[in-house]
């Protein structure tokens, strides 16, 4: 076997920078480059995670080993595994320490060019020419930018220890001898907020970039991944995606670019609008979702540029990540809600059987005169109760305006 | 066309669980259950709301219609209004920036509708002319 010719490091999250400063461009985001504390990046966007986005495409353009790493503290399992269960990172207690060994691995097995990236930002820069630039240069270790700054990637020698070791201590963001940066004018998403995060998910539904939904095209627009569940009175309008194993219940509305990550449930009657449901998010019932991210316990409106922790599971719980714990659930909440139904049944069996007295033949006007006193309001006052049965569906609200 | 009773505010607590809601609910009842109330709630020290505090804003909507009266919304904190965009209860109540706002909307006549058209850029003054002039007609 011989010597490769290029391998990569992609270090996940781990910004160098002063996060006061970011947070300052980028009011009203709880997190800079985090939703919920994950990394944007390890979070998924149409089936897979950025991360293994990237690694997948440095693949295809001919990069042969690709090492990924991330911080210890940002390591979740939810977020990392992807449909198919795979990690998309190699968790380690400082990541950058972690980065220069993995360079002096590659550089022991005689790798001749190393690729640095920091996610961070997503760029779809053409590979080929950026090595040429950087031989033609002859520079030993050259950065990649764009019209707005540093993309947080590099080209090193493999020989250049000290050039990758100063590269990496310094958030790749400057070389330790001058050198002329390669400016790419490729698809970029900057990936700093939950706003980026779906952006780059519209991206790639409308095809604006290289990445591509997960699953099989059921009709022009609409991805479904495998085993998901579609209900057939759920509506899922194109452009949009429903990951692996995911489930949409009956009369939810997936519509505007919406994502369905793998193992997501979306409840009946709920509408989903311009919106990503993260991976083993649980959305409750007739609930209307518009320009937000949602998953593990928050949702960022984008409009309102809010995160919020949502602490109510009947709005936004979580599913669980284990398929033995998933079905001893689902048996559970069906053995509880058999009983029930079977005693509805039978209180509306009796009632059934009683007979109707017969209306008063010609006396059409009497009969519709009793129907208003049935929707006279009740005179006990309604409880402050938890249960939503109070306002049903056929709960209506009429509203008088001003003086009117 | 003014009004002359009184506009009553009141300030939401921070936390709207179940427990919380129950609470509010049984202070602010008697005042809901007057004659006619024009209530404004105020959102804006709200951090954390629940499904059990929109069931309990929908029951004092229930009994403020019960009564021939009105209650509008104010200042909403971020998570308040996420809740209740989520739920679908922002479209059944008035919703206004300040309480002042509300307040003032009480004694005025359809006053979002009228900020509706200078959002639109149609000047109030001109819309409410050619209203009045149709009407004329």
């Amino acid at each position: 076997m011989g010597a490769m010719e290029l391998a990569a490091i992609i270090v996940v999250g781990a910004r160098q920078e002063e996060p006061e400063a970011a947070a300052k461009h980028h009011p009203g985001s709880a997190g800079f480059e985090t939703f919920a504390g994950i990394p944007l990046p390890l979070l998924d966007v149409v089936g897979k995670s950025v991360a293994h986005h990237v690694a997948d495409r440095l693949r295809r353009v001919g990069v042969e080993a690709v090492t990924a790493l991330t911080d210890d503290a940002l390591y979740q399992d939810t977020a990392l595994r992807d449909g198919d269960g795979q990690a998309a990172c190699r968790r380690t207690a400082d990541v950058w320490r972690a980065a220069e060994d993995a360079f002096s691995s590659y550089a022991d097995e005689g790798v001749e060019q190393v690729l640095l990236l920091r996610l961070g930002p997503y760029a779809e820069f053409e590979l080929e020419d950026f090595l040429r630039f950087h031989q033609e240069h002859r520079q030993t270790a050259t950065l990649l930018c764009d019209e707005r700054g540093p993309l947080d990637a590099a080209v090193v020698q493999a020989a250049r220890r000290n050039d990758a070791a100063f590269l990496l201590r310094n958030g790749l963001r400057a070389t330790r001898l001058p050198s002329e940066p390669y400016l790419t004018r490729a698809y970029v998403n900057p990936l700093e907020n939950a706003h980026d995060l779906r952006r780059l998910a519209q991206d790639a539904l409308l095809m604006r970039c290289e990445i591509r939904p997960q699953g099989r095209e059921l009709k022009p627009g609409v991805w479904v991944g495998e085993r998901a569940r579609i209900h057939r009175s759920a509506r899922v309008l194109a452009p949009a995606f429903v990951g692996a194993h995911a489930k949409l219940r009956a009369a939810s509305v997936v519509t505007r670019c919406s994502v369905v990550e793998h193992h997501a449930e979306v409840d009946c009657g709920t509408v989903l609008e311009d919106t990503t449901i993260l991976p083993y998010t649980y959305v409750g019932t007739g609930l209307d979702a518009a320009h937000a991210v949602a998953g593990f316990g928050k949702i960022c409106h984008l409009r309102r540029r809010a995160e919020v922790e949502i602490a109510d599971p009947r709005l936004l719980g979580t599913v669980a990540v284990s398929a033995t714990w998933r079905m001893m659930k689902n048996a559970a909440s069906l053995a509880a809600y058999l009983p029930v139904q079977a005693v509805r049944g039978l209180a509306s069996a009796g009632r059934r059987t009683q007979p109707a007295p017969p209306p008063p033949q010609g006396d059409v006007l009497g009969s519709s005169r009793q129907h208003p006193a049935e929707l006279e309001p009740s005179p006990e006052p309604l409880s402050a109760s938890n249960e939503a049965a109070q306002f049903a569906g056929d709960f209506a609200v009429v509203r008088r305006y001003g003086n009117e | 066309m003014g009004t002359s009773r009184p506009v009553i505010v009141k300030r939401m607590p921070d936390r709207i669980n179940l427990q919380q809601s129950r609470e509010f609910l049984r202070e602010v009842q008697p005042l809901l259950r007057s004659d006619r109330p024009q209530v404004v709630f105020d959102f804006s020290a709200v951090h954390r709301m629940d499904a059990a505090g929109v069931d309990m804003l929908l029951e004092c909507m229930s009994d403020v219609m019960k009564h021939d009266g009105d209650l509008k919304l104010a200042a909403l904190s971020p998570q308040a209004g996420v809740v209740l965009e989520l739920t679908r209860a922002d479209r059944l109540f008035e919703v206004y920036d300040t309480v002042s706002d509300a307040v003032r909307s009480f004694s005025g006549f359809l006053p979002n509708a009228m900020r509706h058209y200078a959002e639109w850029g149609v000047p109030a003054a001109a819309s409410a002319g050619d209203s009045s002039s149709k009407l004329a007609a």
